[in-house]
């Protein structure tokens, strides 16, 4: 199917914008074409030319805009001053060349889309040099060291004008090139290469791939646009593709370590939260926006394939990130995705790997006292230090989860249990130990497997790359397990010279088992808990006290005889899982409107649908307690009535997430005579995010196999029909669904553009405005500006500096500017909140206060200095850059305590100020050690952050505001992660004591007075001021070898500290420092309570976990990561037939070198979960 | 043709975005259910409607500082970790320690509600709904605030007399914004505050019973009368107080009768002096409404409210005192038989040794009426009447109510010879209807009232103490409060004198 557009095209000076309407017109038929015929030649072959006199260049130049062929010609023609009065048509190419050339001494021949003009060699001219007489055509094909056909590359002739591109197949043909004429062969990537022709008319020509160079980045993306990095003047971070190349689950551990000012912490599945450039906000959202591809997702780093992404920019100052407005001041991180490149041929990128890591270690994770220290423990507390005492009654103590021991020994005190049966109880529970027993029947060693196969390919006009993966992971914990299938797709299209069309799609499918356990259940263990027994069956790990139920309840007539419970039975009797089914779709028009000029137009769309599914057969606890529970029980007659139904209890849920996203863009970038260069880019984008909830009631008596269900035998309670629950109290039922619908809208204006001046000298300035659907009554709030500025000084192409050899390259950048923060979450006047069933007691509907109101709001604003300066020193030997900083947040939104009498003690109000000042030092180098055989690379990367909060009003802070952290903690003059520790005074009178304001001491029986700063030290900051990243990588032949180190330096942490248990609902655990304060000096350490009855030791907890003895040295050097890769030697992937396979294994959290000596590492502190080493073995084929 | 439309429509879509504003677009509310702008009457009155936010009292002071209440010391020493410093400190009327308690709750609770009924005030006007509608809100949100400045300047300010109009009052808060000054205002304002609101309440078109089931927790003209004679008594104003019980009386006087409705619930049974030679189980008997702690429907169901309102004890355990037990008839007073549970104290831990002591138990263990009920109405109608010597209809009044209460026979009805005879029987009367609850209250107005009659001075007799510790092994002292001691007044917590920068002042003793 052929189109004849350019002939109907509007003629005349028509304004811009109905040009553009006209173009956008002919795009959407032209988009069915290409649906339908992709391949359809959409150029006319018909050239009309209309213009009085036209010099030779000109009609050519005019051909090659209409046709879309390019030439090849001798410079003698395009000097060439004829001019032509030309009147075309819709005439042929060939009769427009033939009219262009007629008279001249030139002829044409037409190959492919090229046209070659060449002089005719006729003795008319003898100017003509001698050898080009002799000139004769030259071929060749020209490949990669592997033997791949290297398409696009460019050969020119030393010394001419002239030269070719090679096609898919790597070949090219030069026509009327002397015998003894130099060929300059050059590619991005490669070494240039010069080459004799020799009289030679075919030539085989092999490009060495570059490698003494860094991952040299030519531009930086800012999401909205690609800048040349020379001309940049914010502070971009560009991970290098070898980096990223490496297996991860998720790409964002690849940018652990890479960045400075970029602090990484992964949780135990491997997923990292970042911060950049320290806390920029106080109370709103933290973590850096992430844009894949141009835009903003929703989703998290999970739903990007990570074998897809070729690079990942961090956008940290303000002229950097600015662009983005009220989502940017806690930095950005640009991820684009891979393309194919035009014209080349399939080629298939196979990876698999496995990843595992041992099991917990339960001594670190639950670091409990021995079984007999425990029970030593128990006896010394029981009925001791205000612990209640178990009356022995069913309806107020059936319910104590009391440890055996706890139980035994009430049971005695109780008059139950003699003297001897309780101590041969405690005796042989002091023998067991449970731990071997969890590990092996609820911990499973994590794994991840991951499959990914790539396809990359495509035509002169459009490329696609297809992505398929399969993920596998095995948690921590037996019985949690997740699949992820994840299928990538991208188009580009150049549907005309003015014209690309480009689209994304992802649709990813997670399903989740969270059959498992999870760590708070096993710590809920004592330690001589134990899951089986001797006999292999299963323990009772009672959720009551035993003993009461035995005595009062007559257990076996209730619907379900048992009533014991165990986790292993548990998790093999419920399937609970989460699927989510997510996609995400982006398409895009960029419009060529003139030179310099173009349009973008984008939109993207998400939809995250998750749904939960819990169902749990009556072989569980859960389902066996809850109906036992439900039934009403007549105490008197011994009457059971069943209130649910026998059988499954199935819970299900579903969310919603769908966004759209829609952004229109003008660019403009030309160059103006030699000097100036301009580069602007300007456009709007909307917003929407919509979120849905969904909730079904629990289904009661589900069976799955028949899909059958039960009812309420007796109604769902409530005031009109009460039923009893077993012992008599009134119950109800929820027999509703729930639902929720949340709006996030924006809508932005944006403008960004530079000015650079003899390539040396350039300006930039961006602006923003964002407004949201925030709750406001004056719309001011709602358009926030940001607005940067920046310069960029290219020294090194000063005349002056041109004597200083070993400076390669020299770039200064300053900027400042404003970014923003969301905080959503309050408005200028209350709010309130509705239920959404009517009250189950009055059949009203009710409604409650949600926020209080904050009449101060406003978009938080971050503004920015930066100075940075790139250098690249000794022949590109050492290269690096150094930015200072000073950030400065106003307008932050933080908690003030005030009068209750205002309705509420605290609220968020935008009254805060906060600075955080850094500097940052990268330092890369490139050595080759022996030619291409051993190469070393290094990067270094180091950066300081120092965080103050320079402004906030708060009255007064009690002690309990400082120690427990976060925003009640925020303190003008101090860092925002600040530790407050109490000073630990010793034990006078027996009661221990802290250091009060001046001589004072408090004890521990109740709150502290007055303000905790008089009195609290201040033990440092939390978040490391220091950070180093190391990332070295060794070439040794045919293996690669790196590493990945950490550092975290200068902040402090609170290791754990002994627990003090006392008896309450639940058992009494005491972890591993029982030692620690059984033989500490009471005056050094708190110690036990030293009275026999202490009514107040449960207040205790307020002071204990927080003395000043327990902070500690937080610094610490992390081994992350360590590689070694095997790349199969060329000859032998040659004779496998396939492009190249690289064999690796690689280890992760290998190692951890401490600064405190209690073995606790500060990002994972004891008793919670830690990763363990994770070992990965993989490979990856190129075909 | 659709084509030809699309063509249209994008390049219009983008000049759209491009150039307009969007302020419409922008309109759309963040959410459907939370962080909603108040725009129609149904949302203020879904407001009003969660008695969840109004119906809880934490007032300490009722529950521990009245002679209602009691820490006797041999029941302290049976288990002294059962008892908080806390209660110690109401107990022994504390001024130095109680500011720094950190469970304080009643101030920010009742300023919480008058942030509700200001927020309904604030927002009337504005919103969509009938005039009716609106009327009834208002009258509603005004009962509100009058009713909770009312229970904070009887228990934060000293009684209002015309000596005490200029002592410190209570910061007034009428709006929703936070930059209302929070300096206490005089007593005078406060009370001439309550009492404008009360006849802003009193424009109420709601009856309280109109659609069958009496709608307690919200404001009706009986709950709102209810709530005016008790403040009339409480100013001593026995004319006025008569007339809004009377009113009260006349549109709403269901009483529980305890010798038909009344009756136990589950049982306790609790073995004590486990292990010992003495050990034995003892059943507990509870009234049926101590069964649900969480389930409502006795609570909402009880049809003496007038207005839904209830004392909160987080410690689950009213301690009588001996006086307050030695007023009830043992054998004949179904109150006695239901509301005082013996062996209470078993329930909360002293059974090893065993110490045998009755807690004063109603809803759950933690939960009495306290709003106006039919039964205050005719105590307070047979008060005014006593004290303004009409002792016939004022025994009438009285014994109404004791036939409720008692078992048949002939200690049913009793009779005064003279005025103070009279009025003796019904303060009586009232402590045994209304222990904790009103007590503080009367004692206030009782010492003010100009008759020396029924003057109360309290005292105690206890160990020292200090802010974390009882010296139990000291000699035990004798705590006093006497007639008008300014201690009447009870200290605000320390927060707000903090967090207010000392705009709100401390109580002066």
């Amino acid at each position: 199917m052929k189109l004849i557009v350019n002939g109907n095209a509007p003629v005349g000076r028509g304004e811009l914008l109905s040009l553009l309407i006209w173009k956008i017109m002919r795009l959407t038929i032209l988009l069915l074409i290409i649906a339908l015929h992709l391949s359809a030649k959409t150029y006319s072959q018909y050239i009309t030319i209309k213009r009085e006199s036209l010099t030779i260049k000109h009609v050519l130049g005019e051909i090659k805009r209409q046709t879309g062929y390019s030439f090849i010609a001798d410079n003698t023609l395009l000097e060439n001053s004829t001019e032509r009065y030309l009147e075309l048509k819709n005439v042929t190419m060939r009769d427009a060349l033939d009219a262009c050339l007629k008279g001249l001494p030139y002829t044409y021949s037409i190959e492919d889309h090229l046209i070659i003009i060449r002089r005719m060699p006729s003795s008319l001219f003898p100017s003509m040099p001698l050898q080009m007489l002799v000139a004769s055509i030259v071929r060749g094909r020209i490949t990669d060291e592997n033997g791949k056909a290297l398409a696009g590359v460019s050969v020119r002739v030393e010394g001419r004008a002239m030269g070719a591109i090679t096609n898919d197949n790597g070949e090219f043909a030069l026509t009327g090139v002397a015998e003894n004429a130099t060929l300059i062969i050059g590619s991005v990537g490669y070494e240039t290469q010069k080459m004799k022709t020799g009289g030679k008319s075919f030539l085989t020509i092999v490009l060495k791939t570059k490698t003494n160079v860094l991952d040299a980045v030519a531009v930086v993306s800012t999401g909205y646009q690609t800048i040349s990095k020379e001309r940049a003047t914010g502070s971009f971070d560009v991970i290098s593709k070898s980096q990223l190349d490496k297996p991860a689950v998720n790409i964002a551990q690849r940018l652990i370590g890479t960045t400075a000012g970029m602090q990484a912490k992964l949780d135990v599945d491997g997923n990292p939260t970042f911060e950049i450039r320290g806390k920029t906000s106080l109370y709103a959202n933290a973590t850096p926006l992430v844009v894949v591809d141009g835009f903003p997702i929703q989703g998290d780093f999970n739903s990007i394939n990570p074998n897809d992404v070729e690079s990942v920019t961090v956008l940290k100052d303000a002229a950097a990130a600015s662009i983005w407005g009220a989502r940017s001041a806690n930095g950005v991180i640009v991820i684009t995705t891979k393309k194919s490149a035009h014209g080349v041929p399939l080629r298939v990128e196979l990876s698999a790997f496995t990843r595992v890591g041992s099991k917990f270690d339960l001594g670190y994770v639950n670091p409990l006292a021995s079984s007999a220290e425990t029970v030593e423990y128990e006896k010394l507390t029981f009925n001791r230090w205000g612990a209640p005492v178990n009356s022995g009654d069913l309806m107020s103590d059936y319910g104590d989860q009391w440890s055996q021991a706890t139980v035994a020994l009430s049971e005695n005190y109780l008059g139950h249990l003699s003297n001897a049966d309780r101590d041969a109880v405690l005796e042989k529970l002091k023998t067991q130990d449970n731990r071997s027993q969890i590990s092996k029947n609820l911990l499973a060693n994590p794994l991840d497997q991951q499959y990914n196969l790539t396809l990359y390919g495509g035509s002169q006009r459009m490329s696609n790359v297809l992505s398929l993966l399969f993920g596998k992971r095995q948690s921590n914990f037996k019985g949690t397990n997740a699949s992820n299938y994840m299928f990538n797709y991208r188009a580009n299209a150049n549907v005309f010279k003015w014209l690309d069309f480009n689209v994304n799609a992802m649709l990813q499918y997670n399903d989740m088992h969270n059959n498992g356990v999870t760590l708070e259940d096993i710590q809920g263990l004592s330690p001589y808990d134990m899951l089986k027994n001797t006999d292999g069956s299963l323990t009772n790990i009672s959720q009551y006290y035993w003993p009461i139920m035995t005595r009062f309840v007559p257990m076996n007539k209730f619907p379900y005889p048992d009533w014991t419970y165990n986790p292993i039975q548990e998790i093999a009797n419920r399937d609970i899982t989460t699927k989510q089914l997510n996609a995400r779709m982006q398409a895009g028009l960029t419009f060529r409107l003139m030179k310099g000029l173009s349009f973008d137009s984008k939109i993207q769309y998400e939809l995250f649908n998750t749904f939960n599914r819990g169902l749990y057969n009556d072989q569980t606890f859960y389902v066996r307690n809850a109906v036992n529970t439900a039934a009403s029980w007549d105490q008197s007659t011994g009457a059971i009535t069943l209130n649910l139904p026998k059988g499954s209890i199935l819970t299900q849920s579903r969310t919603k997430a769908e966004s759209y996203n829609f952004r229109n863009q003008v660019n403009f970038n030309r160059r103006f005579g030699k000097e100036h260069e301009v580069n602007v880019i300007a456009g709007s984008e909307v917003n929407s995010f919509v979120t849905q909830t969904f909730g079904n009631p629990t289904t009661y008596g589900y069976n799955d196999q028949t899909l059958t269900l039960g009812t309420f035998p007796n109604g769902p309670g409530g005031t009109f029909s009460p039923i009893k629950d077993w012992l008599g109290y009134n119950q109800s039922f929820s027999y509703t669904n729930t639902f929720s619908y949340t709006t996030e809208r924006y809508f932005s204006f944006y403008a960004n553009g530079a000015y650079t001046f003899r390539n040396k000298y350039t300006v930039s300035g961006s602006y923003r405005t964002d407004a949201s659907n925030l709750i406001t009554d004056d719309p001011q709030y709602r358009y926030a500006p940001f607005w940067s500025a920046g310069l960029a000084w290219q020294i090194q192409k000063e005349r002056f500096m041109s004597a200083i050899s070993w400076i390669d390259w020299l770039n200064v950048r300053l900027t400042y500017g404003f970014n923003g923060n969301v905080d959503k979450s309050t408005a200028f006047r209350p709010l309130i909140s509705t239920t959404a069933t009517p009250d189950l007691y009055t059949q009203d509907f009710r409604a409650s206060i949600s926020s209080y109101g904050n009449p101060t709001l406003r978009w938080e604003k971050t503004g920015t200095w930066n100075f940075g300066l790139d250098y690249t020193l000794f022949n590109d030997r050492l290269r690096g850059k150094v930015d200072v900083y000073n950030k400065k947040g106003r307008d932050l939104i933080a908690v003030l305590s005030i009068p209750a009498v205002n309705g509420t003690t605290s609220q968020k109000l935008n009254n805060a100020e906060m600075s955080n000042r850094g500097i940052e030092v990268t330092i890369g180098t490139s050595l080759p050690i022996k030619g291409n055989d051993i190469i070393w690379r290094g990067d270094l990367n180091f950066a300081y952050n120092k965080n103050r909060i320079t402004k906030l009003f708060v009255a007064n802070y009690p002690a309990y505001a400082l120690f427990s952290g976060g925003s009640g903690a925020y303190v003008e003059g101090k860092d925002a992660n600040t530790l407050w520790s109490f000073q630990y005074a010793g034990v006078y009178d027996k009661q221990p004591y802290v250091q009060g304001a001046g001589k004072d001491k408090y004890n521990f029986t109740g709150w502290t007075p007055g303000d905790g700063r008089d009195y609290m030290l201040d033990m440092g900051t939390q978040v490391a001021p220091y950070t180093l990243g190391m990332v070295n990588s060794f070439k040794l032949y045919d293996f690669d070898v790196s590493f990945i180190i950490t550092g975290k330096f200068g902040h402090v942490f609170n290791r754990m500290s002994f627990n003090y248990p006392v008896l309450w609902g639940s058992r009494v655990l005491p972890n591993k420092k029982l030692g620690e304060v059984m033989n500490g000096d009471p005056m050094k350490i708190v110690p036990l309570p030293q009275n026999d009855d202490e009514p107040k030791f449960y207040f205790w907890d307020r002071f204990y976990p927080y003395m000043s003895y327990l902070a500690a040295n937080a610094s610490h050097i992390r081994m992350q990561e360590l590689n070694i890769t095997y790349r199969l030697k060329k000859r032998l992937t040659s004779a496998m037939h396939i492009d190249g396979l690289q064999l690796y294994a690689q280890g992760n959290d290998l190692f951890t070198i401490l600064a405190n000596s209690y073995g606790e590492d500060p990002e994972y502190p004891m008793g919670g979960m830690k990763p363990q080493p994770k070992f990965t073995f993989g490979l990856k084929l190129t075909l | 043709m659709l084509i030809n439309k699309i063509y249209r429509l994008l390049p219009g879509m983008a000049l759209l975005t491009l150039l307009s504003s969007c302020d419409k677009y922008l309109d759309e509310q963040p959410s459907k259910t939370s962080s909603l702008v108040v725009t129609t009457t149904a949302q203020l009155d879904a407001l009003l409607n969660n008695y969840g936010t109004f119906y809880r009292e934490g007032n300490r002071t009722a529950i521990y500082s009245t002679d209602d209440a009691d820490l006797p010391v041999d029941l302290y020493n049976a288990r002294p970790s059962t008892f908080s410093m806390a209660q110690v400190q109401f107990t022994l009327w504390d001024i130095n320690n109680l500011p720094d308690d950190g469970r304080e709750s009643f101030w920010s609770g009742e300023y919480k509600k008058i942030f509700n009924a200001n927020m309904a005030l604030s927002y009337v006007d504005k919103v969509t709904g009938t005039e009716e509608e609106k009327i009834a809100l208002k009258a509603d949100a005004h009962f509100i605030r009058a009713y909770s400045y009312w229970v904070l300047a009887n228990t934060y300010c000293l009684p209002y007399t015309d000596a005490n109009k200029q002592e410190a009052g209570l910061p007034i808060k009428l709006g929703t914004g936070f930059e209302e000054p929070v300096v206490r205002e005089p007593l005078e304002k406060v009370y001439n505050l309550i009492e404008a609101d009360l006849a802003e309440a009193q424009k109420t078109p709601v009856s309280l019973a109109s659609g069958g089931t009496p709608r307690h927790w919200r404001a009706s003209k009986a709950g709102v009368n209810g709530f005016a004679a008790r403040y009339y008594l409480n100013r001593n104003n026995y004319a006025e107080a008569l007339k809004y019980a009377n009113a009260a009386l006349a549109e709403y006087s269901r009483l529980v009768d305890y010798n038909t409705e009344m009756k136990y619930g589950n049982d306790g049974n609790i073995t004590i002096n486990a292990g010992t030679p003495n050990a034995q189980t003892v059943t507990i008997k509870y009234p049926y409404t101590h069964n649900n702690q969480v389930d409502m429907t006795d609570m909402i169901g009880w049809k003496e409210f007038l207005y839904f309102r209830m004392l909160n004890h987080e410690s689950w355990w009213y301690i009588p005192s001996k006086a307050l037990l030695d007023l009830y008839d043992h054998d004949h007073d179904l109150r006695y038989e239901y509301h005082i549970v013996e062996n209470y104290s078993y329930d909360r831990g002293l059974i090893k040794p065993a110490y045998s002591y009755p807690g004063y138990v109603f809803f759950f263990k933690d939960r009495i009426p306290s709003g106006p009920t039919v039964a205050e109405m005719l105590l307070i109608r047979a008060e005014c009447q006593a004290r303004t010597n009409n002792i016939s209809d004022a025994m009438t009044a009285l014994n109404t109510l004791r036939a409720k209460r008692m078992k048949p026979g002939p200690w049913v009805n009793v009779s005064a010879a003279g005025k103070d005879a009279a009025i003796k029987l019904v303060l009586e009367e009232r402590r045994r209807e209304m222990p904790f609850t009103q007590r503080w209250f009367d004692i206030r107005r009782l010492n003010n009232n100009g008759d020396p009659n029924d003057d109360v001075a309290l005292s105690r007799t206890f160990y020292p103490y200090n802010n974390a510790q009882v010296s139990v092994g000291e000699p035990t002292q004798t705590y006093m409060l006497p007639k008008n001691g300014r201690r009447f007044a009870a200290p605000l917590p320390r927060t707000e004198i903090i967090s207010s920068n000392g705009l709100i002042e401390q109580n002066k003793y």
